[in-house]
């Protein structure tokens, strides 16, 4: 069985007597420790398939799991708890918390985890060991971004949802990024589930999930992934 | 303006109904208030005003100190601007009331006028003089109603008669007068004395011949708002002209009163005069009298007393005498004294001796006993001896004769043959038988004469011969017998001695006759010894007997001595009996005398007292004839004095008659319309600073919704630009949405506020005043004024916040704003401080700093209605304390009592002494107690109560009198008057200014100002008895009493209260807890101003705080949706956000309690009623529970934005940036 799987997930968004589809029945499963990319245009239905795995969204039909839990049937503070212990979220505009430095902000998302680690050592990893106490707003984009992932991981999830997160930042910037979360997948064996749709980032991932009108369209398996250096846009 | 614009604009409001509401809201509450409280000012003024002149009500009041006549109603008419003019009486009378008596104020209704008409409410008129009408708060209070008769009784003094013609009055109707505007309210007023209410009497009732008052009116001022500078204006002008007249009318009105007055005087003088000559004559007549009659009466005692002088001499020589008796009796009595003791020794003596010598005789006599016994013993003995003797004498005899015998027998034996005895026996036998023949011849002879001499007896012869006869024959018989006798004795002795010797042994017979022998010898030797013996006895006896002869002479002896001492004794004894005899004959004697004396002095000395009692009797008659005629002189001279004390009174009266002074007052001068005209400018004043923070918070609220739209709608703006519209136009949609939203809200807030507002608070003042109609009609004015401000300030605000979006240019706006970046705050700083702060708290901490124009709007918000909250407890705080302020630290008695004007000054006293031992009460102090008026030379007049303490010492123990500027308790001295804190300020008096005071009866006097003291309820001025005395001239007499009782309130307290009201000596008794209690009667409305600024801070805070919140979420969306997304709980999520409302939340609320005391002390001020002075104080609890409830309101708001964040669409925010 899959670490995440996705079975014939449905999600509809009614505007009143109309009924929008954003998801068509998709399936796909990710296995343990993968690095994830799904792939797809404007509203191809990746964001919501992201946001129903982060615990956001509620499916209309069909069943979301994560590590053998079926997320869909989460209520309340079931799901708040799972958002808090089990996933980690990058956002393409960081959302920090803009009166609080790095460090606090990684605390922020630490201080309400069981078995948070430590928020000093994921910004030293993340390679802001002399950026700690700068605000946000002190930091430039690439360095928001990777205060978001040491926020993210310090909270060692089950699984790092990101979500466009180069889409703000340049191309060095970008792959220094995407270096960082690949690093983060195969160094400490998480599963990173990132959503863009920059086809060129595709070869990095061990599965490339392609999806368009709400359907998952295809399912690659790369048994070789591309280092990031290489990968060019 | 495009249809695009118009269009987006409704669709933006429709989209946005809630800001626009609040907007709205913010405008109606800012608006409403302020147009509404000041429009209740404005309505009070104007109903008042309407209901004056609809009753035609006086714009000038003259008052005279000796009264008006129809020539100065004339006179003033001929005033020019004087429209009308009526001269009143007016006088205040008592009444009767449930529990004593009430002092009200009568006046009359003048005929033909209706300047002051009386508004009637219930009834008719009183037309007839035995009519009246009344108020409706007289007819409570007396209890009676329409229809009823009411009794009016005046306090006369001596001589004086009846102002009215009836007193029993009937009541046709109840009225309201324009005069009274304001109403009664009981307790407060009547413990004083001072004036409550009043009732009207048609003139015809009056007796007096002129008015106490004229009222007039002056043209064109009804058609002025009386309460408006204009009509001031235009009466201040008249008063100047209707006092020019003054001075000529004073003078006519002195020279009319004086000239009468002592014309009549002159009269009364002369007859008196008269009258006083006639009479002392009389006395003098009298006076002569009884000296004639006194000088009789001295001599007579005169005369009695030398009879007296000559009789006391006799009776003491008389005495004198009497007295040497006694004294030689006394003496006689010594010596009989010392005798009779001497006698008695004697006497005892002799009794000693008599006792002795019978003693002795006794021992005489048992002695002689003794020796006579002894003596018989011995004779007894010596004839036993004797006995003795001869029976030896006998037995030597006998021994002899038998030796004799025996000799004789032996020598006849020896001698005697027996033959011869025999032939002598035979012879004498023979001669025996002869004798016996010659015997037995004699007594036949015998028996022969005997038997002759019987025969004889029988034949009576004679017998003599025959008895010699008989007689021989006898003698010779007896001759015979004793012849044979002898005979037959020889014959015997013959034969025995025949017969012995025939027995007789011869030798026997010899040794008879040698015993025999022997035997003499030794019977003569016993005989000899016996003999001896006897010779013994016999000198014994002889000697017994001597000794018995001695013995019986000293038995005489000695009862011859005892007779001679009871003799002695029998003598002593009368001597004493007759001493004593003697003696108290002496004493009779002397006894006899005295009483001789004695009666001899009764006699004389009663005859002395009858002429003595005549004497007293006569002078008796003349000590009362004379004290009759002292009384008679004193009456009369009394009598003189009184009358020529009145003619003096009455010229000084006429010399007292000071030049009248004529006082022209404004409304101003009645306290009624004053006092309202007060008390609605201070409302109006209210009116302006209250609405002031409902104004700047909504303001503030509206200022920052709008600013925020804007921001919000940069994109928006941009987009417009881009597209080419102007600033203006693009402006002009936010000043719309603006306008339409506060100007709509201020209507409608205006139009609601402005009938309700003056409602409410008219009803707060509608208990105190009168007024039929209170109209709420739409103020333009301060519609107008509340409208622009209101909009004014929400629509420019809103103009600035566009301005500056509107100049920036169009690529600017459309790119997101970058979010406030993080900045440290000055606590981080200071690390060891910052480092105690948790994570959650130092997030706390910066948002705090990072919104600043939300930190200030909030905390201006809750301190608003914090203060608002703070302000309506604190008002009611400031009035709940006014009791204890009056009642704990200025009024420290427990009843006041105060007694009629006729109680006499002995009365009172008694009146004193019963009430300090009545039992509920702990002591008490006599006062004077007097309503006067004060007048300043403004034309200003208010009635307060004097109060002249008889111990000013001992009266700071019932009132204290508390300087203002110092706080020191004052004690009374000097002439300077002491006034309380608001009369001063009414009058606008400070220490060290001269006051006048005009006492009841219209004397006045000037005097100084010495201190102006705290008192919080009515007015009351103070002067010392001294100060009285020398303001006045006139001694302030006692007529009231202060009293602590031994408990303040209670069954006991209300007991005596009852009980002296019932007294008709009191004319009013109040006990200080019915006052307080009519105190908290009179506030307990002013609760519902509380309960108004309650619910005016509780839609404040709400309005505010909810405006808050949500802008603070919707700034704040996308911080609140990533904690969200990190997998906050609603409940971390609620307190991430709230911890800062929380915090602002507090400090708003201190700030808020500090402004709410600061707002209670303004409006306070500002508010300022007649005769109430309120000291602001907001007590701790009320602190408290305005904190409580604030925190309360914001924390009902608060827990509503936990919904608003449980709805935040995560996703919606964290899309990207618009």
């Amino acid at each position: 069985m899959a670490y995440i799987s996705f079975e014939h997930v449905t999600k509809q968004y009614k505007m009143g007597e109309v009924s929008i589809p954003a998801l068509n029945g998709a399936d796909f499963s990710i296995e343990k420790g993968q690095l994830a990319v799904i792939l797809g245009a404007s509203g191809a239905g990746k964001t919501t398939a992201l946001n129903i795995l982060g615990g956001m969204e509620t499916v209309t039909t069909g069943s979301a799991r994560v590590a053998g839990r079926d997320i869909t049937k989460l209520k309340g503070k079931q799901l708040i708890r799972y958002r808090r212990e089990d996933i980690g979220f990058v956002f393409q505009f960081y959302n920090l918390v803009p009166n609080l430095t790095a460090l606090e902000n990684v605390e922020l998302a630490a201080q309400i985890c069981s078995d948070s680690l430590s928020a000093s050592d994921m910004l030293d990893k993340v390679g802001l060991s002399d950026r700690k106490n700068n605000f946000p707003a002190q930091l430039s984009g690439g360095e928001q971004q990777r205060v978001a992932i040491a926020r993210a991981i310090a909270k060692n999830p089950k699984l790092l949802l990101c979500d466009e997160p180069t889409g703000a930042l340049d191309y060095k910037t970008g792959k220094q990024i995407l270096q960082l979360l690949q690093d983060t997948c195969r160094r400490d064996g998480m599963t990173v589930l990132i959503i863009t749709h920059n086809s060129a980032i595709a070869p990095m991932a061990d599965v490339v999930i392609r999806m368009a009108s709400g359907k998952v369209t295809e399912i690659q398996q790369n048994h070789h992934p591309t280092p990031i250096a290489e990968i060019e846009w | 303006m495009t249809k695009s614009l118009r269009k987006n604009i409704v669709r933006e409001i429709r989209g946005t109904w809630k800001r626009f509401l609040s907007i709205a809201m913010m405008a109606f509450l800012g608006a409403g208030f302020f147009a509404g409280i000041n429009a209740a000012s404005t309505d009070m003024q104007l109903s008042c005003d309407t209901y004056l002149d609809e009753q035609n009500c006086f714009d000038l009041e003259v008052m005279s100190t000796l009264g008006l006549t129809q020539d100065d109603i004339d006179a003033i008419l001929q005033v020019k601007g004087v429209s009308e003019a009526v001269g009143t009486y007016s006088e205040n009378v008592m009444v009767g009331i449930y529990d004593g008596e009430e002092k009200v104020k009568l006046m009359s209704i003048p005929e033909d006028s209706t300047i002051n008409q009386l508004h009637l409410l219930d009834g008719k008129m009183a037309e007839n003089a035995d009519e009246c009408v009344a108020p409706q708060s007289l007819l409570e209070i007396t209890g009676k109603e329409i229809g009823d008769q009411l009794e009016i009784t005046e306090t006369l003094e001596e001589d004086e008669e009846s102002s009215f013609r009836y007193t029993s009055l009937t009541i046709t109707g109840v009225i309201e007068s324009p005069l009274f505007v304001f109403r009664s309210s009981g307790n407060n007023e009547r413990s004083t004395g001072a004036v409550a209410d009043y009732l009207y009497v048609p003139q015809s009732n009056i007796v007096e011949d002129y008015f106490t008052e004229i009222y007039l009116t002056v043209d064109g001022a009804a058609e002025l708002d009386c309460f408006g500078d204009d009509y001031e204006n235009l009466i201040e002008q008249e008063e100047v002209l209707v006092k020019a007249i003054a001075d000529t009318r004073e003078a006519a009105r002195y020279d009319q009163l004086t000239g009468d007055a002592n014309a009549e005087i002159d009269d009364a003088q002369a007859e008196l005069d008269d009258k006083t000559a006639e009479a002392q004559q009389k006395i003098d007549d009298a006076q002569k009298e009884l000296d004639d009659a006194q000088q009789e009466i001295d001599d007579g005692r005169r005369e009695l007393d030398s009879s007296r002088a000559q009789a006391e001499r006799e009776f003491a020589d008389a005495q004198k005498k009497i007295d040497s008796a006694e004294t030689q009796l006394a003496e006689g009595r010594r010596a009989f004294a010392a005798q009779e003791k001497e006698a008695k020794k004697q006497r005892a003596e002799l009794v000693a001796k008599r006792t002795s010598v019978s003693e002795q005789l006794a021992e005489l006599r048992q002695t002689r006993k003794e020796t006579a016994e002894t003596l018989d013993y011995l004779q007894e003995q010596r004839l036993e001896l004797a006995d003795g003797i001869a029976q030896y004498q006998a037995a030597i005899s006998t021994y002899k004769a038998q030796l004799e015998q025996a000799q004789a027998v032996r020598e006849q034996v020896g001698n005697v043959d027996l033959d011869e005895l025999d032939a002598q026996i035979a012879q004498l036998r023979a001669g025996i038988a002869q004798i016996e023949e010659k015997k037995a011849e004699f007594e036949t002879q015998l028996e022969q004469a005997l038997a002759a001499r019987e025969q004889l007896l029988e034949t009576g012869m004679d017998t003599t011969e025959l008895d010699a006869q008989i007689n021989q024959l006898t003698a010779g018989l007896a001759q015979i017998e004793e012849q044979k006798a002898g005979y037959d004795a020889q014959l015997e002795q013959a034969v025995t001695v025949r017969e012995q010797l025939d027995n007789i042994d011869l030798a026997e017979l010899d040794e008879q006759i040698a015993q025999l022998t022997a035997g003499i010898a030794q019977a003569e030797e016993e005989k000899a010894g016996y003999d001896a013996q006897l010779e013994q006895l016999d000198a014994g006896i002889a000697q017994a007997q001597s000794g018995l002869t001695q013995l019986d002479s000293g038995i005489a002896q000695a009862e011859s001595g005892l007779v001679q001492i009871a003799d002695g004794i029998a003598q002593i004894d009368s001597g004493l009996a007759s001493g004593k005899a003697q003696l108290a004959s002496a004493q009779q004697q002397l006894d006899s005398a005295k009483r001789q004396l004695a009666n001899a002095k009764n006699s004389a000395y009663a005859e002395m007292n009858e002429a003595a009692r005549k004497l007293v009797d006569g002078q008796a008659e003349i000590d009362d004839g004379k004290i009759e005629l002292a009384t008679q002189k004193a009456d009369f001279d009394k009598e003189i004095a009184d009358a020529q004390k009145e003619i003096d009174e009455a010229r000084e009266k006429v010399g007292d008659i000071n030049l009248p002074t004529w006082y022209v007052l404004t409304r101003d001068g009645n306290s009624g319309i004053s006092s309202f005209d007060q008390d609605s400018t201070n409302l109006k004043k209210i009116g302006f600073t209250f609405p002031l923070i409902f104004f700047l918070v909504a303001v503030l609220i509206s200022l920052s919704s709008m600013t925020r739209m804007v921001e919000e709608q940069r994109g928006l703006i941009g987009t417009f630009q881009a597209l080419g519209y102007s600033g203006g136009q693009i402006a002009s949609k936010y000043l719309i949405y603006a306008a339409t939203a506060t100007i709509s809200g201020s209507i409608v807030g205006e139009l609601i506020c402005m009938r309700t507002l003056p409602l409410i608070i008219w009803g707060i003042y509608e208990s105190f005043y009168y007024v039929p109609v209170f109209f709420t009609p739409i103020d333009w004015y301060y519609g107008l004024i509340g409208l622009i401000a209101c909009a004014g300030c929400i629509i420019g605000a809103t103009a600035a916040a566009c301005c500056k979006e509107v100049r920036r240019t169009p690529a600017h706006l459309m790119r997101p704003k970058a979010p406030d970046p993080g900045k440290r705050v000055l606590i981080e700083r200071i690390t060891p401080l910052w480092k105690r702060f948790n994570f959650s708290q130092k997030v706390t901490l910066r948002n705090l700093f990072r919104y600043k124009k939300r930190f200030f709007m909030t905390i201006c918000g809750i301190a608003g209605c914090a203060a608002l909250i703070t302000t309506g407890y604190g008002l009611r705080d400031s009035i709940v304390a006014l009791i204890p302020l009056q009642y704990d630290d200025v009024m420290h008695y427990d009843m006041i009592a105060v007694a009629g004007t006729d109680i006499s000054e002995d009365e009172f006293a008694d009146m004193a002494e019963e009430l300090r031992a009545e039992p509920v009460v702990s002591d008490a102090i006599e006062i004077h107690a007097e309503s006067i008026k004060i007048v300043t030379d403004g034309g200003k007049a208010q009635e307060l109560e004097l109060f002249v303490p008889s111990d000013a010492d001992a009266f700071q123990g019932y009132i204290s009198l508390l300087d203002t500027a110092t706080d020191a308790e004052l004690t009374l001295s000097g002439d300077a008057v002491m006034l309380t804190q608001q009369i001063a300020e009414i009058l606008d008096v400070s220490v060290g200014d001269t006051i006048s005071l005009r006492r009841e009866d219209g004397t006045k006097a000037d005097a100084v100002v010495g201190a102006i003291v705290h008192n919080y309820l009515s007015h009351y001025a103070f002067l010392s008895k001294d100060g009285y005395q020398s303001v006045f001239e006139k001694t302030a007499d006692n007529n009231a009493f202060v009293v602590h009782t031994a408990e303040p309130s209670g069954a006991d307290v209300d007991a005596l209260t009852k009980k002296l009201n019932g007294d008709s000596r009191y004319t009013t008794v109040s006990a200080t807890q019915a006052a307080k209690d009519s105190v908290n009667d009179r506030f307990g409305m002013l609760d519902q101003v509380v309960w108004i600024l309650i619910v005016a801070a509780a839609a404040l805070a709400i309005v505010v705080l909810y405006n808050l919140s949500n802008i603070n979420i919707s700034e704040r969306i996308r911080e609140l949706a990533t904690i969200k997304v990190l997998g906050f709980y609603d409940v971390e999520v609620y307190q991430y956000n709230t911890r800062e409302s929380i915090v602002l939340t507090l400090l708003g609320t201190l700030l808020g309690l500090a402004g709410g005391n600061w707002l209670t002390n303004f409006i306070l001020k500002t508010m300022e009623m007649q005769g109430i002075v309120f000291e602001p104080t907001v007590a701790w609890k009320s602190y408290l529970l305005a904190g409580v409830l604030t925190i309360v309101f914001a924390t009902v708001i608060n827990c509503s934005t936990y919904f608003s964040l449980k709805k935040i669409n995560m996703v919606e925010a964290l899309k990207s940036v618009e």
